[in-house]
């Protein structure tokens, strides 16, 4: 089930909050969370009903194996000993499941190529959500091993993992953050402010993917797709609109899961911050899907050890850290070699840093933009080789013409006023204008205007979800 | 404002403005005609009253591949082909003749492969069609209960054609005169013959290919869709339940298809699918309570009987095909109907035709600009005047009736009903040779008169509704194919070139105000 489809808006969203609500105001508070939990797995089923099963198993491992390393941990010596195989055991229990469904296929194809055998693939379709329920459960378990978590009610943990605004697409939320929110009695009942402002947050992302994500789409799949050489322009074209999908597409989700959430009273961490704004690649990454960098940090760069260890250690760290955090949205080279490109980009200006080289702010924006354009091409493209079919027309290889992609008749994929006007536009929101975090997080002047745009956007999310058939959420794929 | 409020407004201006959008789709965009586009459309409409009907209705295998006249021996009751285009949703098709069925009625469904393995989402030449100049498919739409539109409307029909249906110039009085060239075409569908006015084509083939898909066998072409019953057919399914609730009685049997030269329709490498999935098919639609007739290979047929699709069969093998399917129907044990009601369907269609010609006319005549006084001119006749019978095309120099009665109307503008009498002026020339004409006005008979250059005092006391009628009788209309001076086979007789109107108290003319 998707945020911006009918089926969510108009009949699942409401039933639900209606009954949590209701249970809530009878003081049935425990049958108020389960009756959650069951919506967030019927949620999750309403996709592919046989996975519901390994969510539930993941979940009641790692309840249990985060039970018995708090208990390890507050008993004798010996026991705690225990703790550290338990751990690694949780830890590789976790990844298992999640290399299999993911990057099985992955391996077979490079040992095939390699060896040149003929193994067949396994063809597994991926769990939804797999990536993100699988970092949240390892940290849970990492923070039970360093005493970091209190013992928790089941039925709250069962919703830290399934809660469905955030089950499918993140943000990566923290045990930390989460559980005392579960916990407070007052977040039970209705809070008309936090409705109204949940709703005004999902209406800004439902616009952000319905009208402009996936309008951006149509324009970057065109160009992508295409199996004639890209001349400058329409690379150009392709690319920026990829870079704009994406954006639109992703702060446009983790919007709408935040909008959702706060209906509920639970406050969800925010996951973007302008990130096009950016002055350099550490910048980016601290505005870009910013709680998986907080989880890579916490839970990958810093274990390997971080900054702790001397400079060659420090680049390797980062390299490697990235590098992984390629290979966590997807299984194929060309996340590695986005990740490879980020842990370089980073590096380089870490060097730069330390021998004092330091650009005017607008060149540092143009180069750090620049570079994250071109990368996100490894990002979408189906292999390396179309990646750098892209690129080899950005950099006008196959000429400079504007008529090689048509996208309707008479429109090539630059000229079209459609995509040059949206580039224009919201290509300078992105880069310009106050983020919908900044805009909903001051006090929110309720107007009649304001709750006519609210109504327009759900509109226009029904109409324009009629001609877009496909219109998943990118990082449904990660 | 409260975030309590905020909540409301934001709430109701929502429903307003999906209500207002509705509103807009149904009332400016896919406007209902006064008549609609399709023969098939109108017949369903105009023979909705009559009780005990059978209704065949799938893709165009129907129209090509059974004859209604014969198994309406059969049935003992009059049968009515209503089928179109495959690719057309059933869904719409059903919900129609649900609206013009009634108890005691049989609906037939010899539905295309296609029909079981529809997927969601409509077809571009359908959804294109609700709302193009001719408004060719308003009927499906303008048909749905008030629900199923709404449904329609949020669910498939896309913003964009919305946005192209509202761009159309759409006049009124071309609306109208679409609809009058449409009743002349039914007109001369139901001249044209018992298997027409049915509903069916069965012609003798092979016919040029149009539009035919060569690149494909014709297994591939049958069962693009894939051999599993899809999730829009279930949904079809459990819909005729609709019908069944009125007491409509409904059959499936299986379509004709046809090999073409050396593509079998049931290829080795299928057979075993099409088996399973026919299987499948027979089950799903039995456990639903309704009967399935024959069996698939029945209505499989040698590549002589091709005419030009996959789909459509000759003539002869239509019959065929038929006496088949009555076999099958004898062998299923379904009963004849025995409608005693004596129905003439010709005559049914001709008075339908008749009471929708008029209609059109009257709203024409009201919708075209009141004549004041002053000339109609040649160029200026047919968009000022209604000629409802006995007229030929428009001419430059003016307009030829047509056999030997002739009539045409207009509507006067008030200000000239405040006098006694309204002088009308007739100009025009005979053909083959000057004779005398019969003139009625408003049902009052002015005499026989030579109309060439002739004037007529018509009392304002003989006018209601603004409207002048006249009729025109000749003695002796000739084509000039009859005469031998060429190959028109038209009657012609009087050519009228010029209408001129003034007002007056006393029988004299006043001078021209336009």
């Amino acid at each position: 089930m998707l945020f911006n489809s009918a089926v969510f808006i108009y009949l699942f969203l409401p039933f639900v909050l209606l009954i949590y609500f209701f249970l809530n105001k009878l003081q049935l508070l425990a049958s108020g969370k389960a009756w959650l939990v069951l919506a967030s797995l019927f949620f999750y089923g309403y996709w592919n009903i046989d996975y519901i099963i390994l969510i539930i198993i993941s979940i009641l491992c790692n309840y249990g194996l985060g039970k018995l390393l708090i208990k390890l941990n507050n008993g004798i010596k010996q026991y705690k000993l225990l703790s550290k195989p338990i751990l690694i055991k949780g830890i590789i229990f976790n990844l298992a499941i999640l290399f299999y469904y993911k990057y099985t296929d992955f391996i077979i194809a490079n040992v095939n190529y390699l060896f040149k055998v003929e193994a067949p693939a396994l063809d597994l379709l991926l769990p939804l959500a797999i990536s993100f329920f699988t970092f949240q459960q390892i940290a849970y378990l990492v923070d039970c091993y360093k005493s970091d978590a209190l013992e928790y009610n089941f039925l709250n943990y069962c919703l830290f993992v399934t809660f469905f605004p955030q089950l499918i697409a993140g943000p990566i939320v923290h045990h930390k953050e989460m559980m005392p929110q579960f916990n407070n009695r007052t977040n039970a009942y209705v809070n008309h402010a936090n409705i109204a402002k949940g709703l005004f947050i999902f209406a800004i992302g439902l616009f952000k993917k319905v009208i402009i994500a996936d309008s951006f789409a149509q324009w970057a799949n065109t160009g992508f797709n295409s199996t004639t050489a890209l001349q400058f322009w329409d690379a150009w074209g392709a690319s920026l609109s990829y870079t704009f999908q994406l954006y639109y597409d992703f702060s446009g989700y983790a919007d709408m899961a935040i909008g959702i959430a706060l209906m509920f009273n639970i406050v969800l961490p925010i996951n973007f911050n302008s990130p096009y704004k950016a002055l350099t690649i550490q910048d980016f990454w601290h505005r870009w899907h910013m709680t998986l960098s907080r989880w890579l940090r916490d839970y990958l760069y810093i274990p390997l050890g971080g900054n702790r260890k001397g400079a060659i250690r420090t680049y390797i760290n980062v390299m490697l850290t990235f590098i992984l955090g390629g290979l966590w949205h997807g299984a194929a080279w060309t996340f590695i070699v986005w990740g490879a490109l980020h842990g370089l980009a980073l590096c380089t200006q870490r060097l730069w840093t330390q021998v004092g080289f330091k650009l005017p702010s607008i060149i540092s924006w143009l180069l750090t933009f620049t570079f994250i354009s071109v990368s996100w091409i490894f990002f979408r493209a189906e292999d390396i080789p179309s990646a750098l079919h892209i690129i080899s027309g950005m950099l006008g290889v196959n000429g400079y013409n504007t008529s090689s992609i048509l996208i309707a008749p008479g429109n090539t994929l630059i000229t079209s006023p459609y995509i040059v006007s949206y580039l224009i536009i919201f290509g300078f929101s992105a880069f310009f204008s106050r983020n919908s975090m900044e805009l909903s997080l001051n006090k929110i002047r309720y107007t009649i205007w304001g709750s006519l745009m609210v109504s327009a956007v759900f509109f226009l999310a029904i109409l324009f979800g009629i001609a877009t058939v496909d219109s998943e959420f990118l990082y449904f794929n990660f | 404002m409260s975030a309590k409020n905020f909540m409301i407004t934001s709430f109701f201006s929502l429903v307003v403005i999906l209500l207002v959008y509705a509103i807009v789709v149904d009332k400016m965009v896919i406007l209902e005609r006064n008549i609609p586009y399709s023969y098939k459309q109108f017949a369903l409409q105009s023979l909705s009253e009559i009780q005990g009907k059978v209704i065949i209705s799938a893709g165009s295998n129907a129209i090509h591949g059974i004859d209604s006249a014969k198994l309406s021996q059969y049935f003992n009751s009059p049968v009515f082909t209503y089928a179109d285009n495959a690719d057309y949703p059933l869904r719409a098709k059903i919900l129609s003749i649900e609206k013009h069925t009634n108890k005691g009625d049989v609906v037939l469904l010899p539905l295309e492969w296609l029909h079981y393995s529809a997927k969601q989402g409509l077809a571009e030449n359908y959804v294109d069609a609700l709302a193009d100049e001719e408004l060719r498919l308003e009927f499906y739409f303008n048909n749905l209960p008030a629900l199923e539109k709404l449904k329609f409307i949020f669910t498939q029909y896309p913003l964009s054609d919305v946005i192209s249906g509202l761009k159309i110039q759409r006049n009124k009085i071309a609306m109208l005169k679409s609809d009058l060239k449409q009743l002349n075409y039914f007109t001369r569908v139901v001249q044209s013959g018992e298997i027409q006015m049915l509903g069916n084509s069965l012609r003798n083939g092979p016919e040029q290919i149009v539009k035919f898909p060569t690149n494909k066998t014709c297994d591939s072409y049958l069962f693009s869709g894939g051999f599993k019953v899809s999730r829009v057919f279930k949904d079809n399914l459990s819909l005729l339940k609709k019908l069944t609730r009125k007491g409509v009685a409904i059959y499936f049997t299986w379509p004709a298809v046809v090999d073409y030269k050396k593509s079998n329709c049931y290829q080795q490498n299928t057979i075993n699918n099409v088996n399973k999935y026919a299987t499948e098919i027979k089950e799903l639609v039995e456990n639903k309570g309704y009967q399935f007739i024959g069996n698939y290979q029945q209505s499989h047929f040698p590549a002589h009987c091709f005419l030009n699709t996959y789909y459509h069969i000759k003539r002869e093998c239509a019959i065929l095909r038929t006496n088949k399917l009555i076999e099958a129907l004898k062998f299923s044990n379904i009963k004849k109907i025995h409608n005693t009601s004596d129905i003439n369907i010709a005559l049914m269609m001709n008075n339908e035709i008749i009471r929708n010609k008029n209609y059109i006319f009257y709203e024409l005549i009201k919708a075209l600009p009141e004549l004041k006084k002053g000339k109609i001119t040649a160029e200026q006749l047919s968009h000022r005047l209604v000629f409802k019978q006995g007229w030929a095309e428009q001419e430059k120099w003016g307009i030829w009736t047509v056999g030997n009665e002739s009539a045409f109307s207009f509507s006067v503008a008030k200000s000239l009903l405040t006098r006694k009498y309204i002088m009308l002026s007739i100009k025009g020339h005979y053909f083959n040779g000057v004779e005398k004409t019969k003139v009625k006005i408003n049902s009052v008979y002015y005499g026989e008169e030579e109309l060439a250059n002739k004037s007529f005092k018509v009392s304002v006391n003989s006018v209601s509704d603004n409207r002048i009628d006249i009729t025109l009788q000749h003695t002796s209309a000739f084509s000039p194919k009859y005469l031998g001076l060429s190959k028109d086979t038209r009657k012609i007789k009087f050519g009228l070139t010029e209408i001129s109107i003034n007002a007056t108290d006393d029988g004299t003319e006043e001078n021209n105000e336009n």
